[in-house]
């Protein structure tokens, strides 16, 4: 037999064996790939119920209960005189309370 | 190239004749017989390597496809509140059932049961094993619950996957977000209005609704009229935030609300959404509207004088109007506001005309169902006219309306004249309000009196001043009309826009007949300190409670929507 037909010939005797492999392979990474998708529906699941916890737990109504609960003194809000928006706006509030402090002081 | 020779005479192209060949010819016919099987193994196998080929390069969808994995899809999309958090969301809920002719150690399964829901009755839950008949153990199970149940791999235990609507803020927007049924239809509020865009999952980007309201501040809207119901012992309470040149509503409460998460028939009237829903005479709070007209078609100013104000008015045989205090006969259009006279609204009423007064109502949509993305609208009652009714109208009786109606129609005349639309969904594209109802001009004045009722040391609504806020309104207080007949009950409300001279903010506060709270102690009422009083208007309570909830609610609009922050600067008196 002819040299070329005897490669041709071990080349399709390999494929024969190749085949299954790959196939056998392919089964496994598909196996693998619905493993991780029951994974990624698990875990989507508890992703949306902890979403709902968390958003629960941190509403203000818990927060408030919570604060009531645990801190020492009430919570008090800033009043709206109290926020300075920028630097030189505070600097300017703190110049006034100076002067006013001076002038308290003569 | 050889020329292979053929035997003609040969039976069979495959079977031939070897005895009468030559072994040179046997070869040759063996050799084609190897040519042909090898070519049908290697076209067979091509065949197979390509369509593998095929399946793996271009059809790796029908692999997705034809995968076992589960996968969950929200029936209804997420609703969000402006800042994202959430107020709605599907999750997928287990119902456990039994059924009692499958269970062979009825006893144990049951003890079981208990250990994993231990809030079941026990005794109750033996007895019904006992039974032949199917019943739920536990509705809405969580997953661990389920793989719990799972896990005791009995056969008389039935697990039904079904998903359902979860409200993670309670109470919080009951009358806005609503309900859905079983089916995961939308049954009333937001969830009904919106309920196709809500179950529309074609676009998949688009996985939630974001809402105008901010948690932060309905929360504080809500402590501080549940606070005051209980103070003053009211009924229930009710309150509103909107921004008046967008109409984003930015808070809406009505109290008595209840749990949505819960689902119980709820049939009392009490739980009515008392901004959208129930109509009242809202009193006091439409003389704004007169005073504006009087400004807008008299053309009078702020400091215009009106003489001869008597102490009563009789409008009818039967009926006389009179004023709730002492007043000068003499009174400017700033004071008749600012010091809420009925007499000298029904005397700038009568000047108008009958014809222009009510023109001037329809145009502020005062008589008609307000357009609003929820179902539960109240539409005004329409108006019964005597001899009295454009008298008491001036000053807010004989007009039964919603207080969405009356919070719009003060965004209208606050924000510039111009009309706007209520909306509870945010919408990103810009705004263009162009129908204008009454002059900037006119706005602009009404803005200064109204901050007059705050500032001034006469005004009704002192208790609701907020350093920072310029804070401008007007008080209403009046007794309920119930079917046809005034009782001693009272709606007390207080209307304020905030910062004047250019407001972005009206807040409605709404008290359902508070009663007078002879021991309660306000610490500071105009340059007095720690006052009690009996009275029962609404300076007293509704401007206390707006005022309460303003010191808190706002910080976080200055810190949160820079439109607010340029505003403060400056204090206006």
């Amino acid at each position: 037999m002819n040299k070329k037909y005897f490669i041709l010939l071990l080349f399709i005797f390999s494929l024969f064996f190749v085949a299954p492999y790959i196939k056998n392979e392919t089964r496994i990474i598909e196996k693998k790939i619905n493993l991780l998708n029951n994974n990624i529906f698990i875990l989507n699941k508890k992703l949306g119920v902890s979403k709902v916890e968390f958003y629960f737990l941190t509403s203000p109504k818990q927060i408030h209960a919570n604060a009531l609960r645990n801190l020492s003194n009430n919570l008090e809000s800033y009043g709206i005189e109290q926020i300075n928006i920028s630097k030189e706006m505070f600097i300017e509030t703190m110049n006034r309370n100076v002067k006013v402090n001076t002038n308290e002081k003569n | 190239m050889k020329k292979i020779r053929f035997n003609n005479k040969q039976k069979s192209f495959f079977f031939n004749d070897f005895y009468k060949k030559s072994p040179n010819d046997i070869n040759k016919v063996s050799e084609e017989r190897v040519f042909f099987l090898f070519f049908s193994v290697v076209f067979i196998i091509s065949i197979f390597f390509l369509k593998i080929l095929i399946i793996s390069t271009n059809d790796r969808q029908i692999f997705l496809n034809q995968s076992e994995s589960p996968s969950f899809k929200e029936l209804r999309k997420e609703i969000v509140d402006r800042n994202g958090i959430l107020l709605a969301k599907n999750i997928e809920f287990y119902d456990i059932a039994i059924r009692p002719a499958k269970v062979k150690n009825k006893k144990n399964l049951a003890l079981k049961i208990k250990y994993i829901f231990p809030e079941i009755d026990l005794k109750e839950l033996h007895n019904k094993i006992l039974g032949d008949k199917f019943f739920y153990v536990k509705r809405r199970a969580t997953l661990e619950e389920k793989e719990k149940i799972w896990a005791l791999g009995e056969k008389g235990v039935n697990i039904e996957i079904r998903q359902s609507r979860v409200y993670p803020q309670e109470n919080l927007f009951s009358h806005i977000i609503g309900q859905i049924d079983d089916e995961n239809h939308g049954i009333s509020g937001i969830e009904k209005y919106y309920n196709k865009m809500l179950r529309d999952k074609s676009n998949s980007t688009d996985d939630k609704i974001e809402l105008t309201l901010d948690t932060n501040i309905q929360h504080i809207l809500r402590e501080e009229l549940a606070n005051a119901s209980k103070t003053f012992n009211a009924i229930g309470a009710a309150g509103l935030l909107m921004n008046i040149h967008t109409g984003e509503i930015i808070s809406l409460v009505s109290l008595p609300d209840y749990n949505i998460n819960l689902r119980k028939n709820i049939l009392s009237d009490q739980y009515a959404n008392k901004i959208t829903s129930d109509t009242y005479e809202l009193g006091s709070v439409f003389k704004t509207f007169t005073i504006a007209l009087a400004l807008e078609n008299l053309k009078y100013q702020a400091d215009t004088m009106l003489e001869n104000i008597p102490d009563k008015k009789k409008c009818s045989r039967n009926y006389e109007i009179s004023e709730h205090d002492d007043l000068p006969d003499k009174l400017t259009i700033n004071d008749i506001l600012v010091r809420s006279s009925n007499i000298g609204s029904a005397m700038l009423a009568n000047k108008i005309g009958k014809d222009d007064f009510t023109t001037f109502l329809e145009k502020l949509n005062l008589t008609h169902q307000v357009d609003l993305d929820l179902n539960e609208l109240g539409s005004p009652l329409p108006i019964k006219w005597n001899n009295c009714t454009l008298d008491t109208i001036s000053y807010g009786h004989g007009l039964s309306t919603t207080v969405m109606n009356v919070a719009l129609a003060y965004a209208y005349m606050t924000n510039g004249g111009y009309k706007i639309k209520p909306r509870f969904i945010k919408i990103k594209n810009d705004l263009n309000f162009n129908e204008q109802l009454i002059s900037s001009e006119t706005s602009n004045k009404i803005n200064l009196i109204l901050r007059k009722v705050v500032s001034d040391p006469n005004g009704t609504g002192s208790l609701a001043d907020v350093d920072g806020l310029n804070v401008g309104g007007k008080t209403g207080t009046a007794y309920k009309n119930l079917n046809g007949q005034y009782t001693k009950q009272k709606l007390n409300s207080f209307v304020s826009i905030f910062p004047v001279p250019d407001p972005k903010y009206v807040l409605y506060v709404l008290i359902d007949e508070p009663k007078a709270n002879p021991d309660f102690v306000y610490e500071t009422w105009r340059e007095h300190k720690n006052v009690k009083t009996s009275r029962n208007d609404a300076g007293w309570n509704a401007a206390y409670i707006a005022g309460k909830v303003l010191k808190k609610i706002g910080p976080i609009l200055a810190i949160n929507y820079e439109d607010l922050k340029l505003n403060v600067a400056k204090k206006i008196n």
